[in-house]
């Protein structure tokens, strides 16, 4: 089986310039535990519901207020 | 944000998505297509489709590995 029998499709993402809360409001509307992120057309990253806990939570700051590119 | 996400073609096999997993140790990995970015693969999409489930804890094993180089603090 090839992996493009199963992929999920994601080929929206978000902006390196949008907020946690943004990553995470897409996440819950498809049902994902990641999203890519693009900067303009191009695939800079992925942030991942794990990312928006370490990387933001832990770091003291409010769950949705932090930038994507943090 | 995770930089550069791991690119793997989406022609290939479970087996070789597995092993690229492991080897990097991520749990996700960036499906590419013939026009860019067909979508993302995690290790959990593999477990439930994967034959061969001793591969797949075999992968999550080592994903689960202390990395070599400790975090910057």
């Amino acid at each position: 089986m090839q992996l493009k029998e199963i992929v999920t499709p994601n080929p929206h993402g978000i902006q390196v310039d949008d907020s946690s809360r943004h990553a995470a409001e897409q996440m819950r509307r498809h049902g994902f535990g990641a999203v890519l992120v693009y900067d303009q057309e191009l695939l800079v990253g992925m942030v991942t519901d794990r990312d928006l806990a370490t990387g933001c939570m832990a770091a003291g700051h409010d769950a949705g207020g932090c930038m994507v590119r943090q | 944000m995770t930089a550069d996400p791991i690119p793997i073609d989406s022609n290939a096999s479970i087996e070789d998505a597995l092993t690229k997993m492991a080897d990097a140790q991520v749990r996700r990995l960036v499906v590419m297509g013939g026009d860019g970015v067909a979508g993302v693969v995690s290790l959990g999409d593999l477990a439930i489709r994967s034959a061969d489930s001793a591969m797949v804890g075999r992968t999550l094993a080592q994903i689960s590995e202390p990395i070599r180089q400790p975090l910057s603090t």
